[in-house]
């Protein structure tokens, strides 16, 4: 059967009988997201390509006993999730445990105003700003605005309460905006 | 809040969400897959994983019953029954032609016999209820081990 004719789920199922080409067809799918997750939450491509490869082998091992009650990806992003809560434990207690209110959101300003004139790009700076975000949030926005998950997935893949992502996400769009206001405001 | 300011804050969210959204994604390295599937190949393992299912379980039991039956006849069963079946046993090897029947009719005129085959018949039925319990239990906790197995990570 020619792999752009099987679906995620027969892939799934194929894998699950032991058909590595068809868990080759998955990862081929889903590396770059997986890779991409474990970079935000360590910041390291030698520790993200570590924890991207054993998430996958850690996949395979436990394919078998995955029922289907949540979509792939999600099961597989938790995988990685929980690897990169192993590997940086203060992942886990920046989400978790302070009130968003105390996280620090590390945000830079204007910087040097004739180069950030130059490039006169506010999309620039605010991609600054969103580079210099603590990691856990980082993964935040990957799962949600570059992985298109839900509030609810994104919860599941955290292990988070729902209202916690939400108010994350919801405050680091607020702080984005009143960082790039001030960086307009400097400039008029 | 002025027209101006709100127009401002709506060009300001939306300036924010695109780039939210075009936050680039790193290319993984293109070692990775070709990594992940040597791993595979490494951790194929020799022997299957051993995860017996219910049917193991029942026919496990079943012989082990059998097995336990005849211990517990050879203690509780009267010397007439021994008698009975060394009969069996010598007309089998030495080719006798002695009918069942025969054998029978022999076997139960002897009085203590049928009390006994009363008595095992109703250990077997003691036997039976356990076995039925045990197995319930076993595949009960099949289920929820495999089910605690199927949450990943951690």
């Amino acid at each position: 059967m020619e792999r752009s004719r099987m679906t995620e789920a027969e892939l799934v199922r194929r894998a699950q009988d032991r058909e590595a080409a068809a868990f080759g067809q998955l990862v081929e799918a889903h590396e770059q997201f997986v890779y991409n997750l474990a970079l935000r939450a360590t910041g390291l491509p030698q520790d993200a390509e570590d924890l991207a490869q054993e998430a996958f082998l850690k996949a395979w091992l436990a394919l078998p006993h995955f029922r289907g009650q949540s979509a792939f990806r999600t099961w597989l992003y938790r995988i990685t999730v929980n690897l990169c809560y192993n590997h940086s434990p203060r992942l886990r207690q920046d989400l978790q445990t302070l009130p968003v209110e105390e996280i620090e959101y590390s945000l830079s300003g204007p910087g040097d105003p004739a180069e950030d004139y130059q490039q006169a790009d506010q999309q620039a700076f605010l991609q600054r700003e969103i580079a210099a975000l603590p990691e856990g949030l980082r993964v935040l926005i990957t799962l949600r605005y570059q992985m298109d998950l839900s509030y609810e997935e994104i919860a599941e893949v955290m292990d988070l309460p729902l209202g916690t992502v939400k108010t994350h996400l919801h405050r680091v769009r607020q702080k984005l905006k009143k960082a790039l206001l001030s960086f307009e405001e400097a400039w008029i | 809040m002025s027209e101006y300011d709100r127009s401002g804050e709506t060009r300001a969210d939306q300036m924010v969400e695109a780039a939210l959204r075009s936050d680039p994604l790193a290319s993984p390295p293109p070692t990775l897959r070709a990594a992940v599937m040597q791993e595979i190949a490494r951790s194929a393992p020799a022997q299957p994983a051993l995860r017996p299912a219910w049917i193991n379980y029942l026919l496990g039991s079943f012989a082990s019953t059998l097995i336990l039956l005849v211990i517990v006849a050879g203690g509780v069963l009267p010397p007439q029954f021994d008698l009975y079946l060394r009969l069996e046993l010598a007309a089998w090897v030495q080719g006798l032609e002695l009918r069942a029947l025969e054998l029978q009719a022999l076997f139960f005129t002897l009085p203590p016999v049928q009390p006994a085959l009363l008595q095992g018949l109703a250990g077997l039925a003691l036997v039976s209820l356990a076995v039925a319990a045990g197995l319930a239990l076993l595949l009960v906790q099949d289920r929820f081990s495999a089910a605690q197995e199927s949450q990943p990570g951690g």
